[in-house]
């Protein structure tokens, strides 16, 4: 294995398995991250808490892992969904041909050419029960944040499957195939759909990155994940409150969501590498 | 050279996905929680449904998605697009000078950017995978990774908090509280930029007449300059076309944290406060930039490598 993949992999890992006991640790120590404790407001790191607390007198530690499971939740989830839309209109458009391709492909044009960030604030405020949706009870941040990120997301991996089903219909096995009789679905199926599966894998892998980042914005803008669930970007907006008093709480989250980013990035460079090189611009 | 009709063509191309966008951009604002009369029967406790209703006829909100859109549309044609709620001004009254913050914010990181990314990314280009270039990369990576509005909240938390050399607020007044935003916008952006300026060297560096270049003894300075970059050139140009409509955006992160009027920070605003006029004009305006953007990018590059020339 490439040694600029090992050390991000473990990194990833790591933060992945601290972040799923996040419960057990907080058991452990016998701290709750949700109980506010105004007696216990911005204490310094210490044996009992790692990182020290929060406004509320929370745990950091505890609460930065809790907001690992959002971003690693919402990055895993979000771009496997924007590749399965993302592949799905590419392949459409590239295999369908003609005003199936054009209509799609204007479809991608016209998110594209939408500024991203202005678009997702005005959706995230977009009145569900103006479309027929009735209001959902409880907190549908996480949700809803996974939905907007999937809707806006897919055109990079639906422009590169497209390419890819352009050259692939054209070649041999392909033709062949088809004059063998084999339907539409199954030539699809069968034989374009394995041969992007590299492609696919590492546009999602370097989307991961890119989609924890826009989730951390988002959340730091207060439109994506709602307080009191945790998550790195909604603890920067707290953290920003109080920098002029605490100004070493914006340091952690940030930190953690620059590490992550950047391990996903040298995850998805690495991948390119092995799987994709023909792609790899240089 | 670039033909007429390739002009012509694309720019109608243009104003067609603009109107399908304007109409999408419209019924999409409707989706915001709640319409104006909502907000006034909010603010005035004497508001009967009765009236709310007689102002809703009065005001054509009852009426279907596709007539008060062809309504909106041609008064703001002709140039009238409404009062701001937020602001009890007309809307391009409000626009304008934010607009104008935000060229300057965005112009002045683009130009520092360039003048870092464009030795940065030739130095990087001119032995790949060497000590230089590998550095460079990982330079690259990490800035692509860095969260801009957490570089915002460390700059402030070290140059206004502790040192307090600096302002934490930005404004077009006082060019020095200027300063902090600008090396947040553009560490933001610079990786970008330093990737595409090297993969574009390398390629140009790669053709026939760079050998011939060297062969007659050219020195690498001149080789640079001379030849090659004036073929990395279309693709640059491009993508700093393409980032035209993303940078009157605004970054809407640094813009709230820096409080600094701009475009970014009023179309949050907007938004947050419902105001509909607002939001759908600064959105299509945003967004014909984006287009603007794209035709120029078409244009510039069919202008600087004549071999394009083709009228899709």
């Amino acid at each position: 294995m490439n040694r600029s993949v090992a050390l991000p992999s473990l990194i990833l890992l790591l933060l992945l398995i601290l972040s799923l006991s996040a419960g057990g640790i907080g058991q452990f120590l016998s701290i709750d991250s949700n109980a506010a404790d105004l007696t216990t407001r911005f204490l310094p790191p210490s044996g009992a808490h790692f990182f020290g607390t929060d406004e509320l007198g929370r745990d950091i530690f505890l609460r930065l892992l809790y907001g690992a499971r959002v971003s690693l939740g919402v990055g895993f989830i979000a771009a496997l969904a924007t590749s399965l839309i993302g592949t799905a209109i590419g392949m459409g458009a590239g295999y369908g041909g003609g005003k199936t391709d054009a209509l799609l492909m204007r479809l991608t044009d016209i998110l594209i050419a939408l500024p991203l960030l202005p678009l997702l604030i005005i959706l995230s405020a977009v009145d569900v029960t103006k479309l027929g949706f009735s209001a959902a009870a409880g907190d549908t941040s996480l949700y809803k944040i996974i939905v907007l990120i999937s809707l806006t997301g897919w055109t990079t991996v639906a422009r590169l499957t497209r390419a890819r089903t352009l050259t692939l219909k054209k070649m041999d096995f392909v033709l062949a195939a088809r004059a063998l009789g084999v339907g539409h679905v199954r030539i699809i199926l069968r034989h374009i759909f394995p041969n992007l599966l590299n492609t696919v894998m590492v546009a999602t892998a370097l989307s991961i990155g890119n989609i924890i980042m826009i989730e951390s914005v988002l959340s730091f803008l207060g439109l994506g994940i709602q307080p009191p669930l945790p998550s790195w970007g909604n603890m920067l907006t707290n953290a920003e409150d109080n920098i002029w008093e605490h100004a070493a709480l914006t340091v952690y989250p940030g930190a953690l969501i620059f590490i992550t980013v950047l391990a996903f990035n040298f995850l998805g460079d690495g991948l390119q590498t092995a799987l994709d090189p023909k792609t790899k611009r240089n | 050279m670039i033909s007429a009709r390739f002009v012509i063509h694309r720019l109608l191309q243009t104003l067609a996905t603009l109107i399908v966008m304007s109409f999408l951009v419209y019924a999409l604002i409707g989706l915001m929680p709640g319409d104006p009369v909502d907000l006034m029967m909010a603010g005035n406790p004497h508001m009967t449904p009765e009236d709310a209703a007689r102002l809703r006829a009065l005001y054509g909100l009852d009426r279907p998605l596709l007539e008060r859109y062809g309504h909106w549309a041609l008064a703001a044609l002709g140039g009238d697009a409404g009062y701001s709620r937020l602001y009890g001004l007309p809307v391009l009254t409000v626009l304008l000078p934010r607009l104008l913050n935000t060229a300057c914010l965005m112009g002045a990181s683009l130009l520092l950017t360039l003048a870092i990314a464009l030795p940065l990314g030739i130095h990087a280009a001119r032995r790949p995978k060497s000590a230089a270039d590998k550095a460079i990369n990982i330079f690259c990576l990490s800035g692509m990774s860095l969260p801009a509005f957490w570089l915002a909240l460390l700059l402030i938390s070290l140059f206004a908090v502790k040192l307090g050399w600096l302002p934490a607020s930005a404004t077009l007044e006082d060019p020095l509280s200027l300063l902090l935003p600008v090396i947040t916008v553009t560490l933001a952006g610079l990786a970008v930029y330093i990737r595409h300026i090297r993969s574009a060297m390398i390629d140009a560096l790669q053709a026939a007449h760079i050998k011939t270049a060297f062969a007659k003894g050219c020195s690498e300075s001149r080789v640079i300059w001379h030849h090659a970059f004036r073929c990395a050139l279309p693709p640059v140009v491009t993508i700093l076309m393409l980032d035209l409509g993303a940078l009157l955006g605004g970054a809407v992160t640094i813009e709230t944290i820096f409080a600094y009027p701009g475009m970014g920070k009023l179309m949050f605003d907007a938004v947050m406060g419902n105001d509909f006029n607002l939001a759908l004009t600064g959105f299509l305006l945003l967004t014909a930039f984006v287009m603007l953007g794209n035709f120029l990018a078409d244009i510039a590059y069919a202008f600087l490598d004549p071999r394009v020339d083709k009228p899709a």
